[in-house]
């Protein structure tokens, strides 16, 4: 069986930042004398990581990526975790979770928007007790998103080009939804976003053609190669167990169109699969880790597991609508960045953003994110209680048909999709099939998020009609669906004497396993209201540097018995 | 009244008899569907349990000795259905003005190969081996099959007698909206029409559907590379925004841009500082 000091799994805002970051430290002060590691399970789209990961052609942009919108090509850059058994049950809550795929991991999908979680975030209590550990908090992690910002060359958008080059500045789609926002007293603002001479290709968020967009691949990766870290993609790891020098690694290497079983033995495991991935590698490999090892302690202490729980879905709320046909501007949501502007206006009172953005119309035809169809009672308040409108026949508005053909036809000039980012509960859960494959799900939705998320689209509603239209019915309140691109938790960090509250400690390091961490999204405690990459890369820069530095907890040079 | 299905004439034990008995029936097809788990983003109602035999309007069909012409009699119900979801366009000289679904390559989306990549990529499906997919032969037809019958079945209550195919166009909506009122029938008319979307919107054979609906044509569609980059000229011409006079272009309604480069008015009251810093981060 093979042998590596190090093994990070995956490489999106967790993996990429543990993989730089170790590995420079073990390059400059270990004299590069121990391994590290990576293995994702997607593809290498610049070719240049992996030396035996096959792939398409590399075009002039120096990647492999396609600029279309393909459900096979998608496929094979985003991952969709989904809730077969509710999607079936209309009225039944039910969640669809996104994730990137490939090396770089949600970089390789997100919209580059580049926040800092604020106070709030990090304050949150459940009763009496702190949700986030301690040692974290907006004002600690700022030297850490600083850093984060730095190296992904944060900047922020601006409105017109007197105030910054042509590249950097905000759509018509954001003009038009500033001027809604208006309308009912708030403010748009541009965003901060991760990008640098982008092109304005539009259509960025599916896949990557040109080099402006920021990458994991351009910065954290590439710092990570350069410190000899080895790479090795279109490795899906099944299961994780322990072994006479730490962990077992057992997965699956389809590199070059096989599917062959490997092995790896390591001394320091860190998963950094994602959210979803994470956790259900922990949840699949459970049985490997059992009596005073056990992954979850909590569920010995309490009767009720923690691991795969309290998944967030950052108060994800899509919804589109239509602006009226004397509205001087066009959308034209297809062009320029998917996002760069946001209405920051209700975050006291509601402790909700509003981001306008693009979605492919084939999402919205299918009914993911939001529907292009007209509500019954778009008044409604609450999740079941909204219905397709009825015309004249008495029958629903047809999805289909020439109609709608005739409003799709507008699709660039008078839709605008828009949707809110917020403090959930963290109702849902991973689950792990009989199959072994990873799903999503969520059951119930408190009262507090149900109440968040009526204020939100309240206000969604009021500014399509401040603009002459009217909104859409969404898949929330008609189908129950929860739809999530920044899904959160799963496998909460929590004070080390709390074990009954969480899967690992303050480091990301499992209870009863040293030297298995997961630092990815899965041990964020609570929702965080805004876009998480920056929050993710920056907890993992504040427990590298806790790593290196031996600071709180043990230093990655005993870890691995250096002398 | 629930629509009934044609009786087909042919001896039980010939040797159409024995090769179409791998014909799936309705009933497999559903559970198929069901177990593929595809359903799931398109269906908006409950998928009817397809074990439950009292809702099945009719049994498996019979043997049929003309398979090639009832193939093709049930493709053109299903590619008249699928010109009902997305209708082309078209003059009086019948010269197509706007693409539909089957213009945009819907048909061949409703093959299994199509549904499986989508499946997978939805996370529906786990990675199938491929001796499954390969026992699943037949099911593209079962699956045609059984869409095509139900048309008929709908469309007997329109006009008796009278394929989907035939019905004028009126009826043949009339048709389809009954259709997706029947929990027995919906779930196959939401699966064509998923497939008739994804085609159309998603720009799987052709980007024909995206430039019908506004979006620019592919800078090169068999190299999958869509248009990339603004500002450019209505002609399509790349623009550089440091060396070219936007205003001008502009002012001769030439200019294809992605912005209004325009501030957006102050909103009198509504203060940002108490809640954004100076970089816009939320404090």
């Amino acid at each position: 069986m093979s042998y590596k000091d190090i093994v990070i799994i995956g490489s999106g805002f967790g993996g990429a930042v543990m993989a730089a970051r170790l590995g420079a430290y073990v390059r400059d002060a270990l004299g590069g004398r121990y391994s590290v590691h990576l293995l994702e399970k997607g593809q290498d789209h610049t070719g240049t990581f992996d030396e035996e990961s096959g792939g398409g052609p590399i075009n002039e942009q120096g990647n492999r990526f396609q600029h279309t919108l393909s459900p096979d090509y998608l496929a094979s850059i985003g991952d969709v975790f989904t809730d077969v058994q509710g999607a079936y049950q209309r009225g039944v809550p039910s969640m669809n979770v996104v994730a990137g795929r490939g090396l770089g991991g949600g970089s390789l999908l997100y919209d580059a928007v580049s926040l800092r979680a604020p106070t709030e975030s990090f304050d949150q209590l459940n009763g009496a007790r702190r949700l986030w550990p301690s040692r974290y908090s907006r004002a600690e992690l700022n030297p850490y998103y600083q850093r984060v910002e730095q190296r992904l060359r944060v900047h922020r958008m601006r409105w017109t080009s007197e105030e910054a080059p042509y590249w950097q500045l905000a759509t018509k789609r954001d003009f038009v939804f500033a001027e809604g926002c208006r309308r009912i007293g708030a403010t748009a603002t541009p965003l901060k976003l991760a990008d640098e001479n982008d092109a304005n290709e539009g259509w960025w968020n599916q896949g990557q053609r040109f080099s402006g967009r920021q990458d994991l691949s351009k910065n954290y990766l590439r710092d990570a190669q350069q410190a000899q870290v080895s790479f090795r993609t279109e490795c899906e790891v099944q299961r994780i167990g322990r072994a006479g020098r730490g962990y077992v690694i057992q997965g699956i290497d389809r590199r070059n169109g096989g599917s062959r079983a490997f092995e790896l033995e390591c001394r320091v495991l860190i998963l950094a699969a994602g959210c979803v991935s994470s956790t259900g590698l922990l949840m699949r490999s459970q049985d490997n880790f059992t009596g005073d090892n056990i992954l979850d302690p909590a569920e010995a202490i309490t009767g009720e597991a923690v691991l795969g729980k309290h998944l967030s879905a950052n108060g994800d709320y899509g919804v589109s609508g239509t602006i009226g046909a004397d509205f001087a501007y066009d959308v034209e949501g297809q062009k320029g960045k998917p996002m760069s502007s946001f209405c920051p206006s209700f975050w006291r009172q509601h402790q909700f953003i509003l981001i306008p953005f693009y979605a492919a119309p084939m999402y919205m035809s299918l009914g993911q994110i939001s529907t292009l169809l007209p509500a019954e009672r778009p008044s409604a308040q609450g999740r079941a209680s909204t219905e397709p409108a009825q015309g004249p026949d008495g029958k629903s508005v047809p999805d289909w048909g020439m109609a709608y053909k005739s409003l799709l036809k507008s699709f660039s000039q008078r839709i605008l999709t828009m949707g809110c980012l917020a403090i959930d509960a963290c109702e849902g859960e991973v689950i792990v099939r009989d199959d072994d494959s990873l799903g999503v799900q969520w059951r119930v939705t408190t009262d507090a998020t149900e109440a968040r998320w009526t204020a939100a689209v309240d206000t969604m509603r009021s500014i399509y009609r401040a603009l002459g239209g009217e909104i859409f019915l969404d898949t929330y309140r008609w189908q129950g669906t929860v739809n999530s691109s920044h899904p959160l938790g799963g496998c909460r960090m929590t004070e080390r004497e709390e074990t009954e509250h969480g899967v690992v400690d303050p480091f990301g390091e499992s209870f009863n396993n040293r030297n298995l961490f997961v630092i990815d999204g899965a041990i964020i405690p609570t929702a965080l209201g805004v876009n998480p990459s920056l929050t993710i890369a920056a907890v993992a820069e504040s427990i590298a540097d806790a790593l290196i530095e031996g600071r709180e907890t043990e230093g990655l040079a005993s870890r691995l018995g250096a002398p | 009244m629930r629509g009934r299905r044609r009786r087909r004439t042919t001896e039980p034990n010939s040797r159409q008899h024995q090769e179409s008995s791998a014909l799936l029936s309705r009933r497999q097809v559903l559970q198929t569907l069901g177990a593929l788990g595809f359903g799931a983003s398109a269906c908006t109602g409950p998928l009817i349990s397809p074990s439950d035999e009292t809702q099945r309007p009719w049994r498996d069909p019979p043997i049929n000795a003309q398979a090639e012409a009832n193939e093709s009699a049930r493709s053109n119900n299903v590619r008249a259905l699928m010109d009902v979801l997305i209708p082309a366009e078209r003059d009086e000289a019948g010269a197509l003005l706007s693409p539909g679904a089957l213009e945009v390559g819907a048909y061949e989306m409703l093959e299994l190969r199509n549904f499986v990549s989508a499946a997978r990529g939805q996370q529906l499906l786990p990675e199938l081996p491929g001796p499954l997919l390969s026992g699943l032969g037949g099911f593209d037809e079962a699956l045609r099959s059984a869409v095509s019958a139900d048309l008929d079945a709908l469309a007997f209550e329109q006009r008796r007698f009278v394929a989907f195919r035939h019905l004028p166009a009126a009826e043949r909506i009339a048709a389809v909206a009954e259709g997706f009122d029947r929990d027995e029938i919906s779930p196959l008319l939401h699966f064509v029409r998923a497939a008739c979307f994804i085609a159309f919107l998603g720009a799987v054979r052709s980007d024909a559907g995206l430039v019908a609906i506004g979006f620019p044509a592919f800078e090169d569609f068999t190299d999958r590379r869509a248009v990339s980059g603004y500002p450019r000229t209505t002609s399509g011409r790349l623009v550089d925004p440091l060396r070219e006079d936007l205003r001008e272009l502009a002012a001769r309604g030439e200019l294809d841009d992605y912005t209004y480069n325009m501030a957006p008015m102050p909103t009198p009251g509504d203060d940002l500082s108490a809640v954004l810093d100076a970089s816009g981060d939320l404090i």
